[in-house]
């Protein structure tokens, strides 16, 4: 069957240019500032480098927490039956759509040396999580941990659970069958969550600089290290601006297929 | 081993209301149309489905008493083949097969040496190490069948086990299975459209109308109409 050839709307056609031009000029701007010759250099100065090993080290901490918390309450929200279930999630999706610096208010009045919990982590344990590399891991874990949750409820909910009687009537026990079923056939949609909560948590920067602060070597990412230096080496801000792009790029590429419709 | 289940379950408008017994080592064949509650039927016998009122028993053992489910799932030794199949996407099919020996404990090695012969019984060794998106819906159909068989069920539910398989090969698999039914010695439930599936025509049968038993008598009676 073919559907009948339509005359392509030259207004829609249009239209659809400027909004393509809005996402892609940014990009060729930043792209036509890059001193490429001098790209290693820049991103082997001290500061640069500081910024990126930072960022790799509490991304992957980010990504990793937002894994270890996140696919059980992906679990509890999909399969478990409890009073305000749809306010839960909701809060659950909070830190997607709120302002992050408002995120970072919040860690401060929560986690911060007099926040509620802060101060017992201090009294108790002596640890402080303001202006620490820790807090930076918080902070990305608070805007990354939804789209974790979002991507792996989501495959939860649409797993087909003939599967798991299956497996049940072939003599697996409950354990056995999340183990050996459900998170297996769950794996590339847990993968695309991880992948998607990294990248979140590698671009981070509203709530960190409030919560954690600016200090190189300790809480300064690359997105707070592009900020500043492109004041004082837009040069080098540019090329940490470029990585960001790179692995931004990456993960659309690891998850084409998943998002984009060939 | 020997089946007895007085059965009574409410489903939004749907009520099965269902007494049968199968004896030791034999088949009962299920018909009905389409939404007659046959395959309502084989989940609460395979305990995936709580039943309201009544008690369904193996050996004399109560799986079930309407109250709770005395019995899970994976502790009662029910051999399920799914009318879809329901194979695991993720495993092979070879893994596919061994899953309910490893599940009961098997070696690795032992519970792949066992599925490959089972696999090879059922015509489909040369498939062991092919993802079930590859399979045919024929081939998934007797990988699903070796699945259950291998783990040597007490209870055997069939769903529409052999209408995925081509007419070619329909013969042998149904052979294979019975057979493989009878060295088991286990009680056969076997759902089909089509009574030639049945293993003779001594094979008690009922017809599901409406979640009731319209009909029982042999298979012979059901195909002189």
């Amino acid at each position: 069957m073919s559907r009948p050839v339509r005359r392509r709307s030259r207004v829609a056609t249009g239209v659809a240019a400027i909004g393509f031009a809005f996402i892609i000029l940014p990009l060729i701007g930043l792209l036509s500032q890059v001193a490429w010759s001098r790209l290693w250099h820049d991103l082997t100065t001290t500061e640069a480098a500081a910024a990126l090993r930072l960022s790799l080290v509490c991304s992957l901490a980010a990504a990793t927490l937002a894994f270890v918390v996140g696919v059980p309450l992906a679990w509890v929200l999909a399969r478990f039956e409890f009073p305000g279930r749809s306010a839960v999630r909701a809060l659950t999706m909070l830190p997607m759509v709120l302002p992050p610096v408002v995120g970072g208010v919040g860690l401060l009045y929560a986690f911060g040396r007099t926040g509620f919990v802060g101060a017992r982590l201090d009294q108790w344990f002596g640890i402080h999580l303001t202006f620490s590399t820790a807090g930076v891991i918080l902070a990305e874990s608070f805007v990354a941990l939804p789209f974790l949750v979002i991507t792996v409820e989501a495959a939860f909910r649409g797993l087909d659970r003939d599967l798991e009687d299956a497996a049940a009537t072939l003599g697996a026990s409950r354990r056995e069958v999340i183990r050996r079923v459900t998170l297996p056939v769950a794996g590339p949609a847990i993968a695309a969550g991880v992948a998607l909560a990294w990248a979140r948590a590698l671009g981070e920067f509203g709530a960190t600089i409030t919560f954690a602060g600016n200090i190189q070597g300790r809480t300064r990412t690359v997105p707070l290290a592009v900020y500043l230096f492109l004041q004082s080496d837009p040069e080098v801000a540019i090329a940490l601006s470029l990585v960001l792009v790179a692995v931004s790029v990456a993960v659309l590429t690891a998850l084409r297929g998943r998002w984009l419709v060939r | 081993m020997s089946l007895a289940a007085t059965v009574q379950v409410q489903q939004g408008g749907f009520r099965l209301d269902v007494e049968l017994t199968v004896a030791s080592a034999e088949t009962l064949v299920v018909v009905g149309a389409n939404g007659a509650g046959k395959t309502t039927l084989l989940r609460t016998i395979a305990g995936l489905l709580p039943i309201d009122e009544g008690t369904i028993a193996a050996d004399g053992v109560v799986l079930d008493d309407g109250g709770r489910i005395a019995v899970i799932p994976e502790a009662r030794s029910v051999g399920y083949v799914f009318q879809d199949q329901r194979l695991f996407p993720h495993l092979s099919a070879l893994d596919n097969v061994a899953f309910g020996l490893r599940a009961g404990g098997s070696s690795a090695a032992e519970s792949r040496a066992r599925a490959r012969s089972e696999l090879d019984a059922f015509g489909v060794g040369d498939c062991a190490h092919r993802r079930p998106g590859d399979l045919s819906g024929g081939q998934a159909q007797r990988v699903a069948l070796a699945r259950t068989f291998v783990t040597r069920p007490k209870v055997l539910l069939l769903d529409e086990p052999f209408t995925a398989i081509d007419a070619m090969a329909r013969p042998m698999v149904r052979a294979v299975a019975f057979a493989r039914a009878t060295a088991i010695g286990c009680v056969t439930v076997l759902v089909t459209h089509d009574v030639g599936d049945a293993p003779s025509p001594d094979t008690s049968i009922i017809e599901l109308v409406d979640g009731r038993i319209a009909r029982r008598g042999r298979v012979a009676d059901f195909t002189q109409v």
